[in-house]
């Protein structure tokens, strides 16, 4: 029976989706609490963060600083779990490429969706808390976020393409990533205010995971458009960097696999 | 290449570079400025070949005679060597029986992943849940994760999905081997001759003679990455 277009490409969506699917839920098999462990874990860091914030370590600190600080976490966590993830890709997935002639790119839509609904459910509480506790409001402003998280898909699939076709040949790269991911940790404002540190240093913002967070807390602490000059650049390259990424991990990686 | 060629090949060469390396810290750390450890390895030498479509093709030769690396390169997996082509016309795919499953899914968590990436639908494979559960013998297991089976549970479940993929090409790597029991065999068998076969384009690998003597139209015996000779069962037989 001949495949037709449209049927193949609805499979694939619905690849994508089931191993999206099973990579977001598996972790949560054989718990108790199943996933009620993903509203649960954010809602707890919040609570965690309030308390260590208003009482033990800033007495003085205005306690938005939670959720600013929330913001830059959930936005860090998403790229850094998903370019830690995307190490091994290739790797744990290799019966599968080596057997079936399927489009490598597919891992990595699921891989980024999976990570995304993480970041989406944490996003959720984020605004739960904000609203009932900070008094913040909603606007349409808060649209703004989309192109945001656009740019922090792009560049973030764009970095686990370098990082799945590299660890083949490099095995030393977990672990020299993990390394990174903690420098990059506070070079990126998630714990300090960009303002103060920036003066002559604007060429951070340049860094997109800097430019996404400030913009993602622009929209929804601020209620402010992002600014476009800088979120332009941001898109610029992240463009860039998953365009080349693609290229880079189509070519190599079919030579590549012999070594997995 | 004519209509009626599934696939060709044309001047297939496979070296691999093989890298060894020490099991010591200090002979890692020296054969990084040795420039030794790095050796050549040919799998595959000057392979040519021709598969009619629908035809059940069998490959044969010892552990380490390059049958494996020849389906690899038939199904685009890894690349031959610089001047070899490869043409398919069709959808090709691999099947065999050590499969990967999610030992944290269940079985019906696992068929539905698995069919998916086979080449069904999700509403195809919702229709055929319980009749792949049935076929395997496992419906008492179907929402148990399969890290409590045993391997014969693994491999009836994964020939029970393997025999819905939608491919045009089968290449079978060893796919027969130690499926279930002897009742189990004779079912798959007959399942797998009389629906599966039907109309597709089969290479089958094997070491089981009987299995190649049975169904191939053809067979290509391979010793040390070249082909020895091609031709009917019976006469690629006698000579290896």
């Amino acid at each position: 029976m001949p495949i037709t277009i449209n049927k193949a490409l609805r499979n694939r969506l619905e690849r994508i989706y089931l191993f999206a699917n099973t990579d977001y839920f598996v972790r949560y098999y054989g718990s108790k609490l199943g996933i009620l462990w993903a509203f649960l874990n954010p809602f707890l860091q919040i609570v965690i963060y309030y308390f260590a914030f208003s009482y033990l370590i800033f007495k003085q600190r205005d306690t938005s600083f939670v959720l600013y600080l929330f913001t830059g976490i959930i936005t860090w966590q998403f790229f850094a779990e998903a370019s830690k993830s995307a190490i091994t890709l290739f790797q744990r997935q290799r019966y599968i490429l080596q057997n079936i002639d399927l489009p490598k790119i597919d891992f990595f839509w699921s891989l980024i969706l999976s990570k995304f609904w993480g970041y989406f459910i944490n996003f959720l509480i984020f605004l739960a808390f904000s609203l009932a506790f900070f008094h913040n409001s909603l606007s349409l402003t808060l649209l703004w976020i989309i192109p945001i998280w656009i740019g922090l898909a792009m560049f973030t699939i764009g970095v686990c393409f370098y990082l799945a076709t590299l660890y083949i040949f490099l095995r030393d790269l977990d672990h020299l990533w993990s390394i990174v991911i903690m420098a990059g940790f506070w070079t990126v404002p998630i714990i300090w205010d960009y303002k103060i540190i920036f003066e002559g240093y604007e060429f951070m913002m340049y860094n997109p995971l800097t430019a996404f967070v400030v913009q993602v807390r622009q929209v929804t602490l601020q209620n402010q458009m992002p600014d476009l000059k800088y979120l332009s650049i941001a898109l610029l390259i992240s463009a860039f960097i998953a365009i080349s990424g693609y290229f880079f991990m189509k070519y190599k990686s079919k030579k590549a696999l012999e070594f997995l | 290449m004519s209509n009626d060629i599934a696939i060709k090949l044309e001047n297939i060469n496979k070296t691999y570079v093989i890298h060894d390396r020490g099991n010591t810290i200090r002979e890692r750390f020296f054969s990084l400025f040795s420039g030794k450890g790095a050796r050549k390895l040919k799998a595959l030498q000057n392979v040519n070949l021709e598969i009619k479509k629908g035809e059940f093709f069998g490959i044969i030769g010892r552990n380490g005679s390059g049958k494996s690396t020849l389906v690899q390169i038939m199904n685009e997996a890894i690349p031959p060597d610089k001047g070899g082509k490869v043409t398919i016309d069709g959808k090709a795919m691999r099947l065999a029986l050590g499969m990967g499953f999610n030992n944290e899914l269940t079985a019906r968590q696992n068929i539905m992943i698995n069919s998916s990436v086979l080449g069904l639908s999700i509403k195809e494979i919702k229709s055929k849940m319980d009749e792949m559960i049935a076929f395997a013998e496992l419906e008492e297991f179907a929402d148990t994760p399969v890290k409590y089976y045993s391997s014969g549970m693994k491999s009836k479940l994964m020939f029970s999905i393997a025999v819905n993929a939608e491919a045009d090409i089968f290449l079978m790597d060893e796919f027969f081997g130690g499926v279930g029991d002897q009742n189990f065999k004779k079912k798959a068998d007959e399942l797998f001759h009389n629906r599966f076969v039907k109309g597709k384009t089969i290479i089958h690998v094997s070491h089981q003679m009987d299995s190649i003597k049975k169904y191939c139209d053809r067979v290509m015996l391979l010793d040390k990455g070249k082909v020895v000779k091609i031709g009917t069962p019976d006469e690629v037989l006698a000579e290896y």
